[in-house]
């Protein structure tokens, strides 16, 4: 068993600019579900949003990145607004199954067949990531590759991990502040209790609107930062199963906690990775015996770990590592 | 009838190689024969001992072999850069026709991905070949659009009667309902084809009864005590989230991630006139409704059925007038877990045992109950009617992979009109 | 009976709810005159607070038409009711557990510069928020909770929690303060304090309009008796007259027989 390359191979992951588009989503999910008690299980749709914005008008018209980057606001914006309008009046049931609804909407539109000459179909989008590598090569890291303890990276990747955590230091700086501000204080009372915030003159479904779209455009640039990493841009990234991931990391972290979703992320990543890398080393040698565990089906023991390492957190631990024991993580009522 | 097939490319980046020094990637070739079954559906059916030639872009011969029963060959590479695979047309297995309009290859790009918290495919699809429907008319399809819709509705109506029950008398929305649904497919198979040789009927009963108890289970062994600890319902949900996902994967380590069948022969469609049916079919359909008869009637009529709906409505006022909540819960599950399992032996049959069956069932499920109106069994079935039928003719009117997305968007723009839902009372939403 | 015009702050006309076949409220007519301290009475069920729930727009009536301070009230979302100047108060305290006390109060301030959505990224609020921390302080010195302003609300006890939303109530400068049973769960030997604070309401120039079950408070307070059973206005008075009328007497024993409508209970 290499330890040295696994050790340091999960803390790559952990710190790629991969994990730091996952963070992002996870933050847009904190101002959502965190801060404000909107149980959007939508944000995948935000993040696919976020990539393809960016990919599509850069390959399929050649615009530049930054006319590319106001199209992943746009329509980020739009896509909040459209959610918003017709979920926000509902109970939280009806909000989280119609949010899957949407995202898995914008998930097989995507994909499908009829849309392959916009969206490269199931295969995505690639090649947009030109500018970007330009910069790098310019003025950063070039092409040499870079040693981490027994772990290699690119000059591009390493660029991008730049890029991708001083994205999200920036963001949190922001919203520490706005949360901080009479605006933040009035979305933690509609967590609370909306009839209390309105008996008091706010206008709740305003309020809830801009939570939501605050965090879906955060969410988008996760999405962004997500598809230069991967170098492309493809549906099957997006899946249901990443805004599941992104609760997990918010509840680890702590909900309504500017650090949370950086500590969620950071550990969700390590541990994942480390199972992998580890059942995968176990599988090559042999370590364990191969009825129980052999090298087709072990990359699924890490999210049966992360499936139940988020009841746990839920039942046990629910204000995950920056929490306050008296705030628990859903609702208390 | 064999017209053509579609290769599938996916690739694995082991992010860097663990034994070895250099970085190692994975080529996963899959070969498909698409074709149309009895029902006049598209299906995909795997085929084996077809030659893969996995070489490099305007190079040497990497790797080469031969798809296995699943109907893929994986290919070892250690070099990043473009690939090509392509299937040997000399030595094609008996049987098994090329479509020369299409292609026979596709190029795939190893490397330039990353190994992020497991998500690190790159799939290339290949789709070559047409099918036969293309020939008839699109309006002489209908009645057998109308006819899948209600085999389709007929599904998801018997696993959300208890979707439905467990939301009207525990006020948890089960994400792990699904989960329900693809373990009594899955049992019922393992009685059929692994631990036993057993009929479909017998692996059927037993397999049902395995889902039925394993739903009990988790209601005594969680639920209840979630309960006791005054857990809010949004951390519940959570939790079934985390379950189903867990349990979702799980299905996935032992299964793998293809399709399986029950082994109950090939039959042929009985010819009704407009529509086509296998005996299969009809027996679902039939069985369907005698089964949500029997639970309507007992809702209705029965003592225990009246419990359950005293605690839907209200459960402090039940638990006054001597009922015994937790009793009612506990069964509420056994029955909804048996329901469930019953769909699953019904989806199994139509479209195959596969680890995500109940996933993709879930959201219909969790649509129908929500169009139908959230805590009510009888919009449950309604809503089911409605989304299925709704989910074969969109895909009979528009492009087939879009077909969910009518469903969805309807029941967006449904709620937006009626935010209860149609059978769903008015009360204060939001 | 006085010559000067009587100033009605609200006024209801033919207001109706009903839900399936059940008729909640039915109020053919009810006036709230400004500037005085109006109890609404009634056995439970009467549809007091559903009545309350329709005036603020926390529930639409079937029919019916009222105006607030001259103002056309039917169809208007509750928040912007609140800022009009009509404020409630809820039977179940809806104190927001997991912030602080002193964030409760602050929450309360009408017209917070901060609470745009660009202004959150400045400062300019600032100066806003030190002067309603001011006149928070201010009011929780009233009601005696100072001494808890960093404390979490939802570590509060009941009765406090009652004494919190109503001093969260007055942060919104409201015209008419609406109190759904205010002295429910209150120490007994704050309520004569409360109902000091009440007076002191009206004496501030706001009006008052309260559900209450003990008739003691109603009686030692209240400028005006409005009964409610059933959910129809039965009799309208001060409270002397109220507590000798038979029909009153006859809707409390008809639905309890151990209200004493007289002196101590």
């Amino acid at each position: 068993m290499n330890w040295s390359l696994i050790f340091f191979n999960s803390i790559y992951t952990a710190i790629s600019a991969a994990s730091a588009g996952y963070c992002l989503i996870a933050v847009g999910l904190n101002v959502h579900a965190g801060y404000t008690g909107l149980l959007n299980f939508g944000q995948a749709g935000f993040a696919a949003i976020g990539a393809y914005a960016l990919a599509v008008p850069i390959v399929e018209f050649g615009w530049p990145w930054w006319l590319a980057l106001i199209v992943v606001l746009v329509c980020s914006v739009l896509f909040a607004v459209l959610l918003g309008l017709p979920t926000l009046r509902l109970r939280a049931d009806y909000l989280a199954i119609v949010t899957i609804a949407a995202a898995e909407i914008i998930r097989i539109v995507l994909r499908s067949v009829r849309f392959t000459w916009l969206t490269g179909g199931s295969d995505g989008v690639n090649g947009f990531t030109s500018t970007f590598e330009g910069w790098n090569r310019d003025y950063f890291f070039g092409d040499r590759i870079f040693k981490f303890g027994a772990q290699s990276i690119d000059g591009y990747r390493l660029f991008m991990m730049l890029v991708g955590w001083l994205l999200v230091a920036i963001v949190s700086f922001l919203l520490w502040r706005l949360m901080r501000s009479p605006w933040g204080r009035v979305l933690r009372s509609i967590r609370e209790d909306e009839d209390a915030a309105r008996s008091l003159g706010k206008n709740v479904f305003a309020f809830k609107m801009q939570s939501l779209v605050l965090g879906g455009v955060i969410g988008s640039i996760g999405g962004v930062v997500f598809a230069l990493q991967q170098q492309s841009a493809q549906s099957d990234q997006f899946r249901t199963n990443l805004t599941f991931f992104a609760y997990t990391i918010v509840v680890l972290g702590g909900l309504a906690r500017i650090l949370g979703p950086i500590a969620g992320t950071l550990i969700f990543y390590f541990v994942m990775q480390l199972t992998d890398n580890l059942l995968d080393q176990a599988t090559r040698n042999e370590t364990l015996p191969t009825w129980l565990v052999d090298s087709g089906n072990y990359a699924q023991v890490k999210f049966i770990v992360a499936g139940i390492g988020l009841s746990l957190l839920v039942i046990f631990r629910p204000q995950g590592i920056f929490g306050d024991r008296k705030e628990q993580a859903f609702d208390v009522r | 009838m064999l017209v053509g097939f579609s290769l599938f490319a996916g690739l694995l980046a082991a992010g860097a190689g663990p034994a070895h020094a250099a970085d190692e990637y994975l080529i996963i070739a899959k070969v498909f024969n698409r074709t149309t079954d009895e029902n006049g559906k598209d299906i995909r059916v795997p085929v084996a001992e077809v030659e893969i030639i996995v070489s490099l872009v305007g190079g040497d011969e990497v790797a080469r072999g031969v798809t296995d029963a699943s109907g893929s060959f994986t290919a070892t590479v250690v070099e990043k850069g473009a690939y090509l695979v392509e299937i040997n047309t000399e030595a094609l297995p008996a049987g098994i026709v090329v479509d020369a309009a299409s292609g026979v290859s596709k190029e795939v790009e190893v490397g330039s991905g990353v190994v992020v918290g497991g998500v690190a495919s790159k799939t290339v699809n290949l789709f070559v070949g047409e099918s036969t429907r293309e020939t008839k008319s699109k309006w002489s399809l209908l009645p057998q659009a109308l006819a899948n819709g209600i085999i389709l509705a007929a599904i998801i109506a018997i696993c959300s009667v208890g979707l439905s029950l467990i939301y009207g008398t525990t006020g948890l929305s089960n994400f792990g309902h699904g989960e329900l649904v693809t373990i009594g497919a899955v049992f019922t198979w393992l009685f059929n084809q692994r631990l036993g040789n057993w009929g479909l009927i017998p692996s059927a009963i037993a397999g049902i009864a395995c889902c039925s108890l394993a739903s009990g289970g988790l209601e005594r062994g969680v639920w209840r005590p979630l309960r006791r600890r005054g857990t809010s319902l949004t951390s519940m949900m959570v939790v079934s989230i985390g379950l189903a996902l867990s349990a979702r994967y799980v299905v996935q380590f032992f299964l793998g991630g293809g399709d399986v069948f029950f082994a109950i022969g090939t039959q042929q469609p009985v010819d009704l006139g407009l529509v086509k049916l296998t005996p299969r079919s009809l027996a679902i359909i039939g069985v369907t409704f005698a089964v949500l008869i029997i639970v309507a009637l007992f809702l209705l009529k029965a003592r225990f059925g009246k419990a359950i709906r005293a605690v839907s409505d209200n459960p402090d006022l039940a638990s006054a007038t001597g009922i015994n909540t937790d009793r009612v819960i506990l069964i509420v599950w056994l029955l909804g877990g048996a329901l469930a399992g019953l769909g699953g032996v019904f989806y199994g049959l139509e479209f195959g045992v596969s680890w995500d069956m109940g996933n993709l069932l879930l959201l219909l499920m969790f649509a129908a109950i929500t169009l139908g109106g959230l805590g009510n069994a009888f919009g449950a079935l309604l809503g089911s009617l409605i989304i299925g039928v709704f989910v074969e003719l969109w895909a009979w009117a528009a492009t087939p992979d879009l077909k969910t997305v009518g469903a969805l968007i309807a029941l967006i723009v449904l709620l937006l009109v009626r935010p209860q839902g149609l059978l769903g009372r008015k009360e204060r939403l939001g | 009976m006085s010559d000067s015009p009587i100033d009605y702050i609200l006024e209801a006309n033919a207001v109706r709810r009903t839900f399936g076949g059940l008729t909640a409220v039915d109020v053919e007519h009810l006036q709230v005159q400004r500037n005085k301290i109006t109890a609404l009475i009634g056995p439970n069920g009467a549809g007091k607070t559903t009545f309350f729930n329709l005036l603020t727009g926390f529930d639409e009536p079937n029919q019916g038409n009222w105006t607030f301070d001259g103002h056309d009230m039917q169809g208007i979302a509750p928040h912007v009711a609140a800022r009009m100047g009509m404020v409630r108060t809820f039977q179940l305290t809806k104190a927001l557990s997991r912030m602080s006390v002193m964030e409760n109060m602050l929450l309360g301030a009408s017209g917070q510069k901060g609470e745009r959505f660009f202004a959150g990224f400045g400062g300019g609020w600032r100066q806003q928020e030190r002067e309603n921390a001011t006149r928070a302080e201010g009011l929780l010195d009233r009601f005696k909770l100072a001494h808890m302003r960093d404390e979490l609300a939802g570590g509060l006890s009941g009765g406090q929690r009652k004494l919190l939303e109503m001093a969260r109530a007055l942060m919104t400068e409201p015209k008419m303060v609406m109190l759904d049973e205010p002295m429910a769960g209150v120490n007994p030997a704050l309520k004569q304090s409360l109902l000091e604070h009440i007076k002191l309401l009206r004496d501030e120039g706001r009006t008052v309009l309260f559900v209450e079950h003990d008739m003691d408070m109603v009686r030692e307070i209240s400028d005006w008796v409005v009964v409610m059973a059933e959910g129809q206005v039965i009799a309208q008075g001060t409270a002397d007259e109220i507590g000798a009328d038979q029909r009153v007497i006859d809707a409390y024993l008809g639905a309890r027989h151990d209200i004493d409508l007289g002196g101590g209970q």
